[in-house]
């Protein structure tokens, strides 16, 4: 059963893909938060994002993912880390 | 290594269409409320129930979310009403996306309210909002009085706590279900909630759940 996760996976992975188009270098790290309803088993979400980002620019970055106190916050993509040569 | 500051919302996309039912609903004045429960807790018997119970009375739409076959649409067709199969090929949740469709399938101008019956599961569907007026959660008695404590996401979220299959408390007790136990867990987390213990298939108690449902569709929520 594809789980929510898969879904919160994929929109992520656009949304960081978008940033690395602007941005034109590798992703290494991502940091979200969510609150307790978003529902999100951490391991669930990096295991489906370790899946979907395979064969794209954001393959084997790293994701930090904060659970704030507040159950309602909104799911969100706070920060992304980029190599620098 | 060089950091940059997004903020930006996930599933922003499901928000958009969320939002844009949510406008068309309300355009139309038109109450939807989204059940959710576990697979089996009795949200097609609840339906079809109150669909025969109410007819004259109210029109009802239905949107059918499984993962596959449109069984339950058949049942409730069965009962007059007019229902939408929505498949979701593996998915564990409707989405947003998937209601707008639907409801261009049915003839929303003619009901009163609609009721969107989502994938048997007590913790998915409660991630994705899809512009309904307000959720409505379902437990029955079989399932155990630990789930609000268990599952909060939902409980939290809901509107309306249906405790179903109250049949199955008497006469002698064959499930262990500590109802006010579960009251007192849902409203911990959600101290608004409106709870119906109600029995679908014998028809006790479906009628304080009726009056709720006749206000909510007079006034909006």
């Amino acid at each position: 059963m594809l789980m929510h996760e898969t879904m919160i996976a994929e929109s992520l992975l656009a949304a960081i893909c978008e940033e690395v188009k602007k941005h034109n270098s590798k992703p290494v790290s991502a940091k979200i938060s969510c609150g307790m309803l978003s529902a999100v088993s951490n391991e669930i979400l990096c295991f489906a994002f370790d899946a979907a980002a395979k064969g794209t620019p954001c393959e084997g970055m790293r994701l930090e993912i904060e659970h704030k106190a507040k159950p309602d916050a909104p799911l969100l993509l706070e920060e992304i880390e980029f190599q620098t040569d | 290594m060089q950091k940059k500051t997004i903020r930006e919302k996930i599933l922003s996309a499901n928000e958009e269409y969320a939002l844009k039912n949510s406008r068309f609903l309300a355009q139309q004045k038109k109450l939807c409320l989204n059940m959710i429960s576990s697979p089996g807790s009795g949200k097609t018997t609840i339906l079809a129930r109150m669909i025969s119970d109410l007819k004259g009375k109210i029109k009802i739409g239905v949107i059918e979310g499984d993962i596959q076959t449109d069984l339950d649409a058949q049942k409730i067709r069965a009962t007059g009403a007019p229902a939408v199969q929505v498949n979701t090929a593996g998915a564990c949740h409707l989405s947003a996306a998937q209601i707008s469709d639907a409801l261009q399938n049915l003839p929303v101008g003619d009901l009163d309210v609609i009721f969107i019956e989502n994938v048997g599961n007590l913790v998915c569907p409660s991630a994705f909002e899809l512009g309904e007026t307000a959720k409505v959660v379902v437990l029955s008695v079989a399932e155990g009085d630990d789930k609000p404590a268990k599952y909060p996401a939902i409980f939290a979220k809901s509107k309306v706590l249906l405790i179903n299959k109250i049949d199955l408390l008497k006469p002698d007790n064959q499930v262990d279900f500590d109802i006010e136990r579960v009251k007192a867990d849902a409203r911990k987390l959600n101290k608004g909630i409106e709870i119906f213990p109600i029995s679908a298939k014998t028809g006790e108690r479906m009628t304080e759940w009726y009056d709720w449902l006749l206000k909510a569709i007079d006034l909006p929520l």
